[in-house]
C-alpha cells in the first residue's frame, strides 16, 4: 500500500507580537490508505496544530504535507478551500451542527457543495439515525449529534476523515459507540480515518498510533492486532 | 396704497435728473483728461522715433563684425572634424574591449550559476543523506538497544533458571534422605509388630490353658459340693429317722457330731475354692480382653505400615520424576546459555557494526560537508571575483558611455557649428534685409504717428459737441408713472415662502423614523450586551452583589453612552443641518449671517428620549436575566432551538426553494425583533427616499405645467392707459404683429370671499370672452369653459383654500368699485399665484363700468428672444411695462434647483439610516454566528458562498423592507405635501414611478455597499473558532 498521508519535516511557528511560538517542529510521519490512525498526546502537544494543517485550515512554516500525490502545503487559500471541500471530512469535538437546520439539512449542507456526495438520507440511516432525520440538533442527544456530525463528514465522500476528540464531549458508553462507528467506517468502507485524542486508551483500536509530545512526533507504531472497541476501557 | 406711494414719482424724477447731471459733469472732466493725454503721448512718440534711428545705426556696425566672425568659424570647424574622427576610433576600440570583458563576465556568471546549482544540489543531497543516515543509525541504535534489553532479560532469566535448578537438586536430595529414613523406620516397625504377634500368640495359649484349669477346678468343686450335699442329706435323713433334729442328733451321737463337723469344714473349703475360682475366672476374662485389645492394636499397626509403604513408594516415584525433570532443566539451561552466548556475540557484532557505520557515516558526512564548505568558499570567491569583474565592467561601461556621450556632444557641437556656419551666410543676408526693413519701418512709423495725432484731435472735438447735445436733452426729461405690487405678487417672496415650508415639512418627518430606528438599535444592542455579559452577571450574583448593584453597572454604561451620543448628536443637529440649509438657500436669497438658537425643550426632550431608550432597554433585559438563578446564569445559554417556519407547511413553495434559501428563510423568521427593526429601518430608508424624490416630483412639474400648459403667452404688455380692441390692433400693427398673435385683457386684483375666508387674487377678464391660445383653462378632467354671465372660474388651489367647489357662490370685491355675487362655474389648474376669471359682461353689469383693458398677452415671434422684443416694446411711449414669463420661470426653476439639495440631504439621511440598521444587524448576525461561519468555512465553502450564506438573509430582509418602505413612502409623502401649503403656489402631490424605482434600487445599493464592507470581517473569522469549546 502506498503512503497516503505524508508529513515531511513540518514546522509551524506562531507569531504573537514579539514572541514566536513553535507549535510544531520536524513532524514527519505517514498514514496509509484505509488505516485508522490515532494521534495521541497531552494537551498542548501540537495535536490540534497538526490537525489544522492536515485539515487545510492552517498553513505551515516549513516542510511539506501530501495527500495522495497532491502537495497540500503548496496550495493557495482557494485551493485549500477546495481541498477541505472535496477531500476532507471533519468531525468536531463539539459537533458544530447548525442549530437552525434539521439533522438531514445539516448533512445536506455539506453534501450540496461537493462533487460526488453520498445520499444524505442513506448516510444518516447508516449511522443509525434513520428515524431522526427531521429533528433539530437541540432535540438530539450528544451522541446523536455527533453521529449527525459524522454523517455530515461522510456525506461529502471525503478521502480522509479527520476527527478532533470525537468522544471528548460524550459519556463513556456513547463515546464507545461513536468510536465503534468510526472503526466500522474504516474497516467496511476502507475510509482513512485520523482521530486526534489525548486519551491513550484509544490507541488500542488503531492500526497506527502516532504519539505527539512537545510539538514533535515522538513515535509511530503499527498495531498488528487492533482491538475491537468493545474490549478497550478507559 | 397707491395714494401712499403717489409721491414716489416726483422723487423718482429728481433722482434721475440728478444722476444725469452727474454723468454730464463726469463727461466734461473726461474730455479735459483726453486733451492732456494727447499732448503727453505726442512727446513720447518723438522720443521713440529718435531711439529707433540710433538702433539702426548700431545694427549696421554689428553686421560687419558678423561677417568677420563667419570666416574664423569656418576654420575652427575643419579642426573640430579632425578631432572628432580620432575620438570615434578610440571609442570603437574601447567598445570592443568592453564587449570582450562582458562576455567574460557573463561566462563567469553562468559558471557561478552552475556552481551554485551544483552546490545546492550537493547541499540537498547532503542533508538528505544526513537525514537518511541519522534515520538509519537511529533505527539501528533502537534495534541494538532493544537487543541489549532482550539479552539482559534473557540473562536474568537464565540465572534465575540456574538458581531454581540448584534448589530443585537440593530438594531431591532431601527427599531421598527422607525416603530412606522412612524405610528404616518402617522396617523397625515391622519387627516390633512381629514381636507383638508372638507375644499375643503366647498370651492366647496361656489364657486357653488357664481356662481349661478353671474348668477342671469348677468340675471338682461341683463334685465336692455334691458330696457335701449327699453327706448333709444322709445326716438329715438320719436325724429325721430319729425324730430329732440334726443338732439333737449331733448332741446325741458323737459320730454324728463328727460327721457334721467334717461336713462343715468341707463346706468351708468348698466356699473358699469357689471364691478362688471366681477370682480366677475374672482374671481370665480380663486376660482375654487384653488379648483382643492387643490384636486390634496389632492390626492397626499393620495397616499403618502398609500406608507408610505406599507413601514411600509414591515418594520414590515422585523423586524419580523430579530427577528426570531436573535433567531436562539442566539440558534446557545449557541450551539457553548457548543461545545467550550467541546473542551476546551477535549484539557485540551489531555494536561494532553500528559504531563502524556511525563513524563511517560521520566521516563521510563530514567529508561531504567539508567538500561542500570548500565548494561554498570557492563559490563565494568566484562570486566576489565576478562582482569585482562586474564592477569593473560597469566602470568601463560608464567610462565608455561617458566617452560616447562626450563624442556625441562633440558631434552635436560640430553639427551645430556646421549648421551655424551653413546658416551664417543666410543670417547675414537676413540681417541685411532686417536692417533695410528697419529703415523702412522707421520711415512709415513717423508718417503714422503724424496721422494718428490728427485723428485724436478730431475725436476730442466731437466729444465736446456730444456733451453739449446731452445737456440739451436733459432739459426734456419726462415725469414717471407708479405701479404698486404687494409682496404676495412678488415671485421671489413666493418662492421663499414655499422653500421655508418645504424645509419645515421635511424636518417634521425625520425625527419619527430616526427615533424609531434609534430605539430599536438601542434595544438590540443593549440586549446583546446583557446577553454577552450573562456569565458575568451570574458570577456577580453568585458573589453576593445585589440586583440593584449589578443593574446599576449596566445602566451606567448605557446611560453614559446615550448621554454622550445625545450631546454629540444635539450639537451637530443644531449647528450642522441649519448650516447646510442656510448655505444652500443663501446662494439664492442672500441671507443675513446664520444665528444659532438653542431650544431647551428640544434639547431636553431628545436627551430624555435617548436615555429612556437605551437605559429602558438595558433595564428590561437586565431584569429578565437577574430573575434567573446564579447557577443558571453561569451555564451557557441554551441556544435557541431551530424550528420550522410556516412557509415549510406550504410545501409547493417550500419545495421550490433551493436548499440554502430555505436556511435563509428560516433564519429570517427566527428573530422577530430583528425582522421588525430591519423592516422599519430599511423601510424607513426607502420611505425617506420616496418622500425626497416625491417632493421633487411634486414641485418640479410646477414650472413645466405652469408655463408649457397653462400660461402659453410669452409676455404681458401693460399700457399706460386703457385700450380698445381697435387701438390695440393699431399698436400691434405698428410693431409687426397680427391681431391673432395677441390678446387684450383686463388684469387687476380682486378679493374672493367665501364663508371660510377671503383671499386677494389676480383677476383676469378677456376683452374677447376667451383666453384660447394664451391661457389654457383646464383641469384633470378636461378643458374648463370661459365663465359666462354671473359666473367665475377660480384656480384650484384657491378654491381648495377657500373651501368652495363648483356651484358654490362667492363674493368678489374689486377695490372700492363694489362687490358682486358669482357662481363658481369651474376650477382650473394653476400652480403659480391664484387667479379668478370673469367675463366682461358680468363686470359691467355689476359695477356699471367697463373693465380697464390695459394688458396685452403677446406671443413672441418665432425664434425671437422675448427679452429683446420686450425691451423694444418698452420704447413705445404707450407701453408702461413688459413682464416676460421667462423671467418668472427662471425664478421658479432656480428655486427647484435648491430643492435638489434638500433631496440630497434626505438621500444622505436615508443612507445613514440604512447604514446604521444594516451595520448593526449584520454585525450581530456575524458575531453571533462566528462558530457557524467557521464551521461552514471548514466544510469548504468558498469566500463567496460564505458571504452569500450570511448575507442572503440580510438581502431578503432588505427587499422586504424596501417593498414595505414603498408603501410607507407613499403615506409619508402625502403627509409632507399636506404640510406644504402656501398661498402663492399650488403643488399636486405625486411620486413618479421612476422615483419609486430609484428609492428601491438605492436602498438595495446601500445594502450591497454594507455587505461589501462587511466581507473582510467574514474573511477574518478564524477557522480555529470551530474547534473551541462552547463557553
Amino acid at each position: 500500500m502506498s503512503k497516503f498521508v505524508r508529513f515531511e519535516g513540518v514546522k509551524k511557528v506562531y507569531r504573537m507580537g514579539e514572541v514566536e511560538i513553535e507549535a510544531l517542529r520536524d513532524a514527519t510521519f505517514a498514514v496509509e490508505k484505509g488505516e485508522l490512525c490515532v494521534i495521541v498526546g497531552p494537551s498542548g502537544a501540537g495535536k490540534t496544530t497538526l490537525l489544522n494543517i492536515l485539515g487545510g485550515m492552517d498553513t505551515l512554516t516549513e516542510g511539506r504535507v501530501f495527500l495522495g500525490d497532491e502537495e497540500v502545503s503548496a496550495y493557495t487559500p482557494r485551493q485549500l478551500t477546495a481541498y477541505r471541500r472535496h477531500d476532507i471530512g471533519f468531525v468536531f469535538q463539539f459537533y458544530n451542527l447548525v442549530p437552525n437546520l434539521t439533522a438531514l439539512e445539516n448533512v445536506e449542507l455539506a453534501a450540496q457543495i461537493c462533487k460526488h456526495p453520498l445520499n444524505p438520507e442513506e448516510v444518516l440511516r447508516s449511522v443509525g439515525l434513520g428515524e431522526r432525520l427531521g429533528n433539530f440538533p437541540a432535540q438530539l442527544s450528544g451522541g446523536e449529534q455527533q453521529r449527525v456530525a459524522i454523517a455530515r463528514a461522510l456525506a461529502k465522500n471525503p478521502q480522509l476523515l479527520l476527527c478532533d476528540e470525537p468522544t471528548g464531549a460524550l459519556d463513556y458508553h456513547t463515546g464507545k459507540s461513536i468510536l465503534k462507528l468510526l472503526q466500522l467506517m474504516s474497516r467496511k468502507n476502507g475510509m482513512t480515518v485520523v482521530i486526534i485524542t489525548h486519551n491513550s486508551a484509544l490507541t488500542a483500536m488503531a492500526d497506527r498510533v502516532i504519539q505527539v509530545k512537545n510539538g514533535t512526533v515522538l513515535s509511530v507504531d503499527i498495531n498488528d492486532r487492533p482491538a475491537p472497541v468493545e474490549e478497550i476501557e478507559w | 396704497m397707491e395714494k401712499l406711494l403717489g409721491g414716489r414719482a416726483e422723487v423718482r424724477y429728481d433722482t434721475i435728473y440728478a444722476e444725469a447731471m452727474e454723468k454730464i459733469t463726469d463727461a466734461e472732466v473726461e474730455i479735459t483728461d483726453g486733451w492732456e493725454e494727447y499732448h503727453t503721448q505726442r512727446a513720447d512718440a518723438e522720443t521713440e522715433l529718435d531711439d529707433a534711428y540710433r538702433e539702426l545705426t548700431d545694427g549696421e556696425s554689428e553686421y560687419e563684425q558678423g561677417q568677420r566672425d563667419y570666416e574664423q568659424g569656418k576654420k575652427d570647424y575643419a579642426q573640430g572634424q579632425k578631432d572628432y574622427a580620432d575620438g570615434q576610433q578610440k571609442v570603437a576600440d574601447a567598445r570592443k574591449e568592453l564587449e570582450d570583458a562582458r562576455q567574460k563576465v557573463s561566462d563567469g556568471e553562468q559558471e557561478l550559476a552552475d556552481a551554485r546549482k551544483e552546490l545546492d544540489d550537493g547541499w540537498t543531497e547532503y542533508y538528505q543523506a544526513k537525514t537518511d543516515a541519522e534515520q538509519e543509525l537511529a533505527d539501528a541504535l533502537r534495534k541494538l538497544q532493544n537487543g541489549e534489553t532482550e539479552y539482559s532479560d534473557g540473562l536474568a532469566e537464565y540465572n534465575d533458571g540456574v538458581d531454581e535448578l540448584e534448589d530443585a537438586e537440593d530438594e531431591i536430595a532431601q527427599g531421598e534422605k527422607e525416603i530412606r529414613d522412612g524405610e528404616r523406620e518402617l522396617e523397625a516397625a515391622e519387627d516390633e509388630l512381629a514381636d507383638a504377634w508372638k507375644k499375643l500368640e503366647a498370651g492366647k495359649r496361656e489364657l486357653e490353658e488357664n481356662g481349661a484349669a478353671l474348668e477342671n477346678g469348677l468340675e471338682q468343686l461341683a463334685q465336692g459340693e455334691a458330696a457335701y450335699e449327699a453327706g448333709l442329706q444322709a445326716l438329715t435323713d438320719q436325724a429325721e429317722q430319729l425324730g430329732m433334729t440334726v443338732e439333737q442328733l449331733a448332741a446325741a451321737s458323737s459320730a454324728a457330731a463328727e460327721t457334721l463337723q467334717q461336713l462343715n469344714s468341707a463346706k468351708k473349703l468348698l466356699d473358699e475354692t469357689r471364691a478362688e475360682l471366681n477370682a480366677g475366672k475374672l482374671q481370665l476374662d480380663k486376660g482375654w480382653d487384653d488379648y483382643y485389645d492387643g490384636l486390634a492394636e496389632y492390626e492397626d499397626g499393620e495397616a499403618r505400615i502398609a500406608a507408610a509403604r505406599r507413601e514411600l513408594r509414591d515418594g520414590r516415584s515422585e523423586l524419580e520424576r523430579g530427577k528426570k525433570e531436573l535433567a531436562d532443566g539442566r539440558k534446557e539451561l545449557a541450551d539457553a546459555k548457548k543461545q545467550l552466548e550467541d546473542a551476546r556475540r551477535e549484539l557485540d557484532d551489531g555494536w561494532k557494526e553500528y559504531n563502524d557505520g556511525k563513524a563511517e557515516a560521520d566521516r563521510e558526512l563530514a567529508d561531504a560537508y567539508q567538500k561542500l564548505q570548500d565548494g561554498e568558499r570557492e563559490y563565494a570567491d568566484g562570486l566576489e571575483e565576478l562582482e569585482y569583474g562586474k564592477a569593473e565592467l560597469a566602470d568601463g561601461e560608464q567610462k565608455l558611455a561617458d566617452a560616447q556621450k562626450e563624442l556625441e556632444d562633440a558631434q552635436r557641437k560640430l553639427t551645430d557649428a556646421k549648421n551655424d556656419l551653413d546658416k551664417a551666410p543666410g543670417e547675414l543676408a537676413d540681417a541685411r534685409q532686417e536692417l533695410d526693413d528697419g529703415w523702412k519701418e522707421y520711415n512709415d512709423g513717423r508718417a503714422d504717428a503724424d496721422r494718428e495725432f490728427a485723428d485724436a484731435e478730431t475725436e476730442l472735438h466731437d466729444a465736446e459737441e456730444e456733451l453739449a447735445d446731452a445737456k440739451e436733452k436733459l432739459k426734456d426729461l419726462k415725469r414717471a408713472t407708479t405701479y404698486v405690487l404687494t409682496r404676495d405678487e412678488n415671485t421671489g417672496y413666493a418662492c421663499f415662502e414655499s422653500d421655508t415650508t418645504i424645509v419645515a415639512a421635511v424636518s417634521v418627518v425625520f425625527p419619527v423614523f430616526f427615533f424609531l430606528v434609534a430605539a430599536l438599535v438601542c434595544m438590540t444592542t443593549m440586549k446583546r450586551m446583557v446577553d454577552e455579559e450573562r456569565t458575568q452577571i451570574g458570577v456577580l450574583k453568585a458573589m453576593g452583589y445585589g440586583r440593584a448593584q449589578i443593574m446599576s453597572k449596566y445602566l451606567f454604561y448605557s446611560g453614559s453612552a446615550a448621554l454622550l451620543g445625545s450631546a454629540i448628536g444635539y450639537s451637530l443637529g443644531v449647528t450642522g443641518l441649519p448650516w447646510i440649509i442656510w448655505e444652500i438657500y443663501g446662494l439664492l436669497y442672500g441671507f443675513a449671517p446664520l444665528e444659532y438658537v438653542v431650544l431647551p425643550t428640544l434639547a431636553s426632550s431628545s436627551f430624555a428620549a435617548a436615555l429612556l431608550c437605551s437605559m429602558g432597554a438595558t433595564w428590561l433585559s437586565c431584569r429578565m436575566e437577574l430573575k434567573r438563578q446564579a447557577s443558571e446564569l453561569i451555564r451557557p445559554k441554551t441556544p435557541r432551538a431551530g424550528k420550522r417556519v410556516f412557509l415549510e407547511y406550504i410545501s409547493p413553495v417550500w419545495r421550490r426553494l433551493s436548499f440554502l434559501h430555505k436556511v435563509s428563510v428560516r433564519n429570517v423568521l427566527r428573530y422577530r425583533s430583528r425582522l421588525v427593526m430591519m423592516v422599519l429601518g430599511i423601510g424607513g430608508c426607502t420611505a425617506l427616499l420616496c418622500t425626497g424624490f416625491g417632493i421633487r416630483d411634486s414641485i418640479a412639474h410646477v414650472a413645466d405645467d405652469q408655463f408649457d400648459r397653462i400660461t402659453l403667452y410669452d409676455y404681458a404688455v401693460t399700457f399706460q392707459d386703457g385700450q380698445t380692441r381697435e387701438s390695440a390692433a393699431a399698436f400691434l400693427d405698428r410693431h409687426g404683429w397680427t391681431e391673432e398673435e395677441a390678446l387684450l385683457v383686463h388684469s387687476g386684483s380682486v378679493d374672493v370671499q367665501s364663508p371660510e375666508g377671503s383671499k386677494p387674487v389676480y383677476l383676469v377678464i378677456s376683452a374677447s370672452d376667451t383666453l384660447e391660445g394664451f391661457l389654457s383653462l383646464h383641469n384633470s378632467e378636461g378643458p374648463v369653459a370661459y365663465p359666462g354671465r354671473d359666473e367665475v372660474v377660480l384656480s384650484g388651489g384657491l378654491a381648495e383654500s377657500l373651501g368652495v367647489n363648483v356651484g358654490d357662490t362667492v363674493t368678489l370685491t374689486i377695490g372700492k368699485l363694489g362687490a358682486m355675487e358669482t357662481v363658481v362655474s369651474g376650477l382650473c389648474d394653476n400652480y403659480v399665484f391664484n387667479y379668478a376669471y370673469l367675463s366682461a359682461q358680468t363686470y359691467r353689469e355689476h359695477l356699471y363700468e367697463d373693465p380697464d383693458f390695459s394688458t396685452l398677452y403677446v406671443m413672441a415671434h418665432e425664434g425671437a428672444d422675448p427679452y429683446e422684443e420686450g425691451a423694444a416694446l418698452l420704447e413705445d411711449d404707450d407701453v408702461g411695462a413688459v413682464a416676460v414669463n421667462e423671467a418668472t420661470r427662471d425664478r421658479v426653476d432656480s428655486m427647484l434647483s435648491r430643492l435638489d439639495y434638500i433631496v440630497l440631504v434626505v438621500v444622505l439621511c436615508a443612507a445613514a439610516l440604512a447604514f446604521i440598521v444594516l451595520y448593526n444587524l449584520t454585525n450581530i448576525n456575524v458575531t453571533e454566528r462566528v462558530r457557524e461561519i467557521a464551521t461552514i468555512k471548514v466544510l469548504g465553502f468558498y469566500q463567496n458562498e460564505v458571504a452569500a450564506y450570511v448575507f442572503r438573509e440580510i438581502n431578503i430582509l432588505s427587499i422586504l423592507g424596501s417593498l414595505a418602505g414603498l408603501g410607507m413612502g407613499k403615506a409619508l409623502h402625502a403627509f409632507v405635501m399636506a404640510q406644504i401649503r402656501i398661498d402663492s403656489m399650488t403643488f399636486s402631490s405625486r411620486i413618479a414611478p421612476l422615483s419609486y424605482l430609484a428609492a428601491f434600487v438605492m436602498t438595495l445599493l446601500f445594502t450591497a455597499v454594507i455587505s461589501l464592507g462587511m466581507r473582510p470581517r467574514l474573511r477574518r473569522i478564524d477557522m480555529a473558532e470551530s474547534l473551541k469549546s462552547i463557553e
